[in-house]
This record gives C-alpha cells, structure tokens and sequence, in this order.
C-alpha cells in the first residue's frame, strides 16, 4: 500500500488515515476507509437499503 | 505480508480469492473477505461480526444472565407498611429474584438479573406512590471523532445496569449519565465504553445520598415552622371557648374567618407531604400512616370548615352541627406529627454517619510513579502494581505493601486501634488510614472494590440493610394493623354516635380522629431496623464488622465460645519460656548464647525463637563452622572450638552422653513438657549444659478476655492439636473452662456440631486460616482479624483488629444491640396497645377520660421520636462499659 493520502469517511466526513483507519470496506472493488463501526455500518445500510 | 490463495467467505462459506473479490471489511487488522455485498451486509447485520471475532461461526453467546444484587435507595417511606409495598412493587419485577426494603436506611437491597433495566425499577416504585434516589454522573470521554460515536455511546451506556438516561456532549467529551446510585458502578460504565473502542478519563460522581437526606430535612423544618406559628394563632384564638369563656378577642364571625385561614395553609401546604402520599396509596386502594394522618386531619378541617360556612350562612335546619370547630385539632395533628417527622429525619441522618464517615476515608485521587514523576491519578485507575507516594497527611487510597521508606500510620478509622502503627518496607498499609509523620512508597497489591475499605463499606452498607427476623414479624404485622385501624376507628364513630353523649356525631368525630392518629404503626416499623443501623455502625467504628442482624440475635444469645487455639488465644508465634541450666557451673545466658550462636544459621521456627531471645537479652552470638542441620532432631557446629548440639531428646543418644546426664536431662525435659512447653536441649562437648524451652506466645489480653467471657455467663472451650497435658496445661494457665486434646484441623467442625447437639448457641473464634468449616459449622463464626481478606466468608463476624477483646465487646455489642430492640418494640407496642382502647373512649363511660386529638398527635410523634433516640444510645455502647 502505497498511498499514504489522507481520506474522508464517507459518512460522517471525518478524516481517516487509510493505515490506520479502524474499519475499511471492500465494496464493488472499491475501498472505503471509516472512523469507527458506526459509520460503516451506516454506510452500509445505505447501500443494501438501496 | 503472505496472504493466503484462497479464504473462505465467513457468511455462505463459498471460496473467495482475496485478490480479486469485490467485498472485504477489515476491522482491526482483520480482514474477512465475501462472495457478494448480501454476504457483507448480513455478516455486518447480524452481528456475526459485531465483537471482534474472527471466527464467524461462533456467534457471540447472550451472557448468560448472572445475578447481581444492588442497593436502590428508594424516598418517602415512612412507615413499615411503605415497607411491604415497595418489597411488592420490586418484587413483581420479571428478572427479580429477591427484595428487602429497610425503613432506617431507606434502601431497598435487589437481587437481580443484570439485565433487569433500572427504569423498571425506578417505574416500579414510582407507580406506588415512592420514588428511587437518582444521582448524575459525568463521564469524560476520550477518543470520540464523529457524530455518530455520540449514539453508539450513548446507546451502550443506556444498556448498563442502573443507567437510566445517558447524553454524551461530543465537543466536550464527556458523557451525561442518570443513575441509581448503587446500582451503577462507576467502573462498569467505563468498562463498557473502553469496550467500544474509546477512553474514559474518569467518572465524576457526587454523593448525593447525604445531601437528600438534609434536602428532606430541610423541607420538613421549613413546613414545621411555617405550621407551628400558624398553629400557635390558632391555639390563642380557639383559647377562650376551649376555656368555657363566650368572648374571645374578636367578634365570633371575626374569629371564625381568622381561624380558617390560618388553618388552610397548615393543613394543605404543611400537610402536603401526607396528603400527598395519602392520595397515592388511596388510588392504589391501600392504606398506610399517611392515609391515617390525612383521613383524620382533614375531617376535623372539612367539618370545621362546614361549621364555618354555616355560621356566615344562615341556615333553617335542625342545629345538630354544633358550633365548636376544630381547626386547632387538624393544625395541631399536622404540626406535631412534621415534628416527629424532623426529629426522625435527623436522627436517620445521624444514623448514616457511621457508613458516612467510612465513605469520606476514601481518597479520590493517588500520587502514582510514573516513569520517575509523580502523577495524581483517579483512584479507579489505580492498577495492581503501581507505586505510591504517600506524604505526610495522605490518607492511604488503596491497599498495599511498602516499598521505601518509613512512617506511622493511624489505623484507627479502620481498625479501632488507638495507637499509631509504625510502617517500614515489607509493611502492609491499608486503604483509608492515614500516613502521618514520614514519605513513604508503596506497591499497590489490592485496588478498586477489593480493597479492605471498599469491602468494609460493602459489607457495613448489606449489614444495615439486612433484616433482623423478628422485623419481619414486626413488618407484616404493621402492615396488617392500618386496615385493623381503619375499622376500629370506624366502630369508635358508631359508638359514640349512637350511643355518646351531645353533640354525638362531633364527639364520634373527635374520637375517631384520636384513633387514626394513635394508631399509626410508625414506631413499630422503626423499632428494629435502627437499633441495627446503629449496632452496625457502632461496630464498624471500633474494628468489628457484624454480617448482618441476624448475627446481633444469635451473637447476644451465645452460650459456648470455643477458640481455636494457634492463632487467636496464642499469637502462633513461639517464644521462649524458661532457660535451666544442668550444669551448675555454667549460667543461663551462656546456655543461651551458646544455643543462640548454632540456631542463628537455621531457619526453623524454635530457632528463631531462641536467637530472639539472646538478643532481646543483649547476648552476641558468635560465629558458627561446621553447621549442620537435621530435620526433626536438632542442629550442630562448632562455636569457639567447642562442639554444639542443640536438639530434642533423642540428641542425647547420639552425643554418646553418660548415662546418669543423660537420664536427669531426660527427666527434667519430660517435666517441662507437661506444662505445656517443647524443651529442647543443649549438649556441649557431650555434656548437656541446660534445656531451653519455647512455646506458643500467649495473648496478652487473653486471660482478660477468658474471664470477662465466663463473667458474662459464656463457656469457654478451647481446640488444639496439642498433646492433652500441655493442652491442660495451657488451660490451666488461661482459666479456660474446658479444651479438646489431638484436634486435627479438619475435625474441627465436629467438634462444634458436637457442642451444638446439647442445645448451646455455639460461637466459634478463629484467625480464618484453616478454620473456615468450622467457622460456617458455629452459630456465629468470629474471625481474627488479619486486615486483608475481611470479606471471610464462613465468618458472621470479622474483627478488624488483631485483639482478642474484640470477641468481648462484640458480644457486648450484640446484646446492647438485641436489648434496644426489645426495648424498641415494647415502648411501640404496648403504645399502640394502650392508646387505642384509650382513645377509642373505652374509659370514657366510667371515668370520663379521652385522648384529645392533639395530646394523640403529641404522644405518637414522641413514639417515634423515643425509639429512635433510644437506639442512637448505642453509638456510645464501649468496650468497656456494662454488658
């Protein structure tokens, strides 16, 4: 992994540092990186939910 | 990094390459890979994955629900009739497997699933007219990023035990939590936000029970002054008729308009509380003092009031109302009756002060080694472990052993002992006593609740919440006595209205109104409960802790005492007895010194013994070659070139002694075995030279303690493993009635049963070591003190303090305990059984006597009052005062 680029959470729109981010996702091949369980989880039902 | 061809997907277990899928979720370094976004989404949704288990197949498991037991304090009981109802309300609890309500302490102790919410608790008792004491606490929170951290905490706040309302405040990090005290624990709730994932600073709570107490106090002295100058312009005005005169100060319409509105604000603001509390047991079709005080105070008034509004309004009918109006009556009861109420509430404040001042020992933060500086820390955050700094003035917040340097420490608010305990390394230090004169370190071996004072407070706050069984009597039978009330008040108004003299119906009134109020069973709801709060309390001042009230009954009723012996009559440390010489030519110090020198290299108790012996007698050792040991006989070497031998009997064998030196010293050892004494002799170039004895080091208070026990009418029995003559030998010597020989310690507890079959109460004391069974076999287990584990299980009774005279002063204790209570229930009793008849008019036919209203309200506030007061006698029951 070789970008060390700062990232939004998608959710709540905090700042992630991918290495260190507590969750990430795989969805449709693309990779989220979120600040806590919460706003994956958050992030997920949005999706499913359609 | 090796990653792995082929993983499985966790939810449909279809194979993933981990290279080319499409869903994956990493959480903590782990990462689960899936087959589709519906495998994601479900391993997400159903929680497989909610904990950080990486294994999907094993689902988490719901805790199995583990039973807690909590102490809820519940406001507004006043009588033992609230008693039963708040024990109802609790108990019908789904999840709720045992309830006991105390009166004194206002506290109801629960036995219940974890999982019980505290707002069915908090509902329950609502709904019943009662309310629970909530506290808030503040939680500050470290490691919230996003706004939707805020409800992921506050929904696991929500879900703790004793949590009733949780707001987190994301831009100041801390976390708003309502809770009943109690039943919350301030590490549990910071448990369970470090769980998800963040870190709790520290949890501010404030005590609150102390300042409701004083809020209600407060309250009710406002009332009763408002109400007492109200009453006392009532009491002049209404002088003049209830002195037969005509004219009063004012013209009659005057007076009447006077008296009434002097009257309204004390019957419904002062009498609020009762009306109040009336108006929810009545809604609930059930009765308690509060309906008593309310039914009688407002009849008087509304009749009153009636008569009033007649006198303004003239009126054709039939002048059977009569003219007299009772305003002073109602004013009077309801001034009292907040009397007694004050008077009750300050009394239960002063009751507390024993678990208050017990509290207050606690500090909230502790001076910590960190990485060479000292950094003050909460004291929840205390590890096992951490090095503490104490300065002269600290008091000691949790438990542990010192490490640098040297100081005294006042035990006393834990222990009872008077006399300041000097503490250098290896010492142990106790949490709650206070460092005085020097700087000290200590490691930190026992912190949070299982420190001795957090146990202390523990077990003081269960044994005065805890029910004596004759209260229970006493509750039920209170409870049934409002309804009993009720009626008899109810055939006195028929009576004397059929039957009584004019005016009848006002007379009935009168007379119905003295019942209600006599009758209210309130001194006998309080009776019991705090003779024991302050039995309690007074005990954990002087170092004894009392289990519960039940230990009070059976503690007062104690016949047999037997004591272990190693450990509590002897400190089970050996001490050297006597030093006789053999050969008349050498003198005891030199037998000594010489057995000092060779002992000084062995570890074996009697060696110690001895070698203490010669320094306490200013005796050097000298320097031993050769040493050698031998288990069971004794040991040698060379001293100053001569040859040692210190050892049993059987040593002289092997020394090649002569004959006839051998026999004397074999003859004189015997004798000094039978006093109860292990000789040992000294042999010196094959001649023995004298006989040096050890043994147990008596207590010095023991033999006090032994005669004020048979003075009190208790038995003494001693156990021991010894041999039966020095059994009786150390009987003789401690005036101890009766001992058992060769007792192996698990034969312990027959020995008790077999104490027990003759019918005697049979107390047990022991230091707790190997005694366990035997202390659980007793009636009443007395455990010795030895400051750690004061949470013994088998003991009923925990001494605090190494001292043997606390076995005295508890009984003592616990008869002045069970003596109040008698005491207690006679005075509530026999008042209840006098006064009724008496105010029911049952004399009145012949000698014309009846309890006015008023002198009832005065004489049932007093009841009260007296019992309390009697039972406050007993924080002065000393250790050396009258059994």
């Amino acid at each position: 992994m070789t970008d060390r680029v700062v990232v939004r959470d998608p959710v709540c729109g905090m700042e992630v540092d991918p290495e260190k981010a507590p969750v990430s996702l795989q969805w449709e091949g693309q990779t989220y990186y979120f600040c806590c369980e919460h706003c994956m989880r958050r992030f997920l039902q949005e999706k499913t939910s359609g | 990094m090796t990653v792995q061809a082929i993983v499985r997907d966790p939810v449909c277990g279809k194979e993933v390459d981990p290279q080319t899928a499409r869903y994956a979720l990493t959480r903590e370094g782990r990462t689960h890979y899936f087959c589709s976004s519906d495998c994601l989404a479900r391993f997400v949704t159903d929680g497989t994955g909610a904990a950080d288990e990486p294994n999907p197949t094993v689902t988490s498991p719901e805790p199995a629900p583990s039973s807690e037991a909590w102490t809820v304090p519940i406001r507004g009981m006043h009588c033992a009739s609230c008693v039963l109802k708040v024990e109802e309300a609790l108990q019908a609890l789904p999840g709720v497997h045992r309830v006991e309500v105390q009166l004194a302490t206002q506290t109801a102790r629960v036995e219940a699933d974890a999982a019980v919410p505290a707002a069915a608790l908090v509902e329950a008792v609502r709904r019943r007219g009662y309310d629970v004491e909530t506290a808030e606490w503040r939680l500050l929170i470290e490691g919230m990023h996003c706004a939707s951290c805020v409800e992921r905490i506050e929904r696991t706040l929500r879900r703790q035990p004793g949590v009733l309302e949780a707001t987190v405040d994301l831009a100041r990090g801390t976390a708003h939590v309502r809770v009943i005290p109690g039943v919350a624990h301030r590490k549990a709730l910071a448990q369970a936000v470090a769980d998800v994932g963040y870190r709790v600073l520290a949890v501010e709570t404030r005590p609150i029970r102390e300042t409701w107490v004083h809020r209600e106090y407060r309250d009710y002295r406002r009332r009763f002054w408002v109400s007492a100058v109200l009453t006392a312009g009532i009491v002049f005005l209404e002088l003049p008729s209830m002195l037969g005169l005509t004219t009063g100060p004012l013209p009659g319409l005057w007076t009447q308009g006077l008296l009434l509105a002097l009257a309204l604000p004390v019957q419904f603001w002062g009498g609020a509380p009762f009306l109040r509390g009336a108006w929810t047991t009545v809604r609930r079709g059930s009765a308690d003092m509060n309906t008593l005080v309310a039914l009688s105070t407002l009849t008087a008034f509304l009749y009153s009031l009636a008569v009033t509004v007649m006198t303004v309004i003239p009126h054709a009918g039939p002048d059977t109302w009569g003219h007299h109006t009772y305003f002073d009556t109602s004013a009077t009861i309801i001034t009292l009756i907040l009397f007694g109420r004050l008077l009750e509430t300050r009394a239960r404040a002063r009751m507390g002060e024993a678990l208050g001042r017990l509290m207050a020992l606690q500090p909230t933060v502790a001076r910590v080694l960190r990485d060479g500086s000292e950094v003050e820390v909460p004291v929840e955050d205390v590890q096992v472990g951490d090095l503490i700094v104490l300065r002269p003035g600290d008091r000691i917040p949790v438990d542990g052993e010192v490490v640098e340097g040297f100081s005294t420490v006042d035990e006393s608010p834990v222990t009872g002992e008077s006399v300041p305990v000097d503490k250098r390394p290896g010492d142990r230090v106790v949490s709650g006593t206070l460092n005085q004169t020097g700087r000290l370190v200590f490691r930190a071996t026992q912190v949070g609740d299982a420190t001795v004072l957090q146990q202390m407070i523990r077990l003081v706050e269960r044994a005065q919440a805890s029910k004596a069984p004759v209260q229970r009597l006493a509750d039920r039978w209170s409870a049934r006595f409002v309804p009993a009330v009720l009626g008899v008040a109810v055939l006195t108004f028929l009576v004397w209205g059929l039957g009584g003299p004019e005016p009848r119906w006002v007379n009935a009134m009168v007379s119905a109104i003295a019942v209600l109020i006599i009758a209210c069973p309130c001194a006998l709801g309080l009776a019991t409960p705090t003779a024991v709060v302050v039995g309690v309390g007074r005990g954990a001042t002087r170092g004894i802790l009392v289990k519960n009230a039940e230990t009070f009954e059976k503690a007062a009723r104690l016949r047999v005492i037997v004591f272990d012996k190693t450990g509590t009559l002897t400190t089970g440390e050996l001490q050297v007895r006597t030093v006789e010489v053999l050969d008349p030519a050498e003198s005891e110090a030199e037998v000594l010194r010489l057995a000092a020198s060779v002992e000084q290299a062995s570890e074996h108790p009697i060696a110690r013994a001895i070698v203490e012996a010669a320094r306490a007698r200013g005796l050097e050792s000298l320097a031993v070659e050769d040493f050698r040991a031998e288990a069971g006989v004794g040991v040698r070497g060379i001293v100053e070139g001569r040859r040692v031998v210190v050892g049993t009997a059987s040593v002289l064998d092997r020394e090649a002694v002569p004959a006839d030196a051998a026999a004397r010293a074999r003859a004189r050892m015997e004798a000094l075995g039978q006093r109860g004494e292990t000789p040992v002799v000294v042999i010196v170039d094959g001649r023995p030279l004298g006989i040096v004895t050890v043994a147990d080091r008596v207590r010095p208070e023991a033999q006090a303690v032994l005669r004020d026990l048979r003075a009190m009418g208790v038995r003494t029995v001693m156990l021991t493993g010894d041999v039966p003559t020095t059994a009786a030998a150390i009987a003789r010597e401690l005036g101890i009635d009766e001992y058992r020989a060769r007792v192996l310690p698990h034969e312990k507890a027959a020995h008790i049963r077999e104490l027990q079959a003759t019918g005697s109460i049979v107390g047990m004391v022991g230091d707790g070591i190997n005694d366990a069974p035997a202390l659980a076999q007793a009636d009443v287990g007395i455990a010795m003190g030895r400051g750690t584990d004061i949470a013994v299980e088998s003991a009923e009774i925990v001494l605090l303090r190494n001292d043997l005279r606390g076995v005295v002063e508890a009984i003592r204790l616990a008869r002045a305990t069970v003596r109040t209570i008698r005491q207690n229930l006679f005075l509530s009793f026999i008042y209840n059984v006098l006064a009724i008849p008496l105010a029911a008019g049952v004399l009145y036919p012949w000698f014309g006597l009846r309890l006015h209203p008023s002198v009832a309200a005065a004489a049932m506030a007093m009841s009260s009052v007296s019992v309390v007061t009697n039972s406050l006698r007993l924080r002065r029951t000393g250790g050396h005062g009258k059994s």
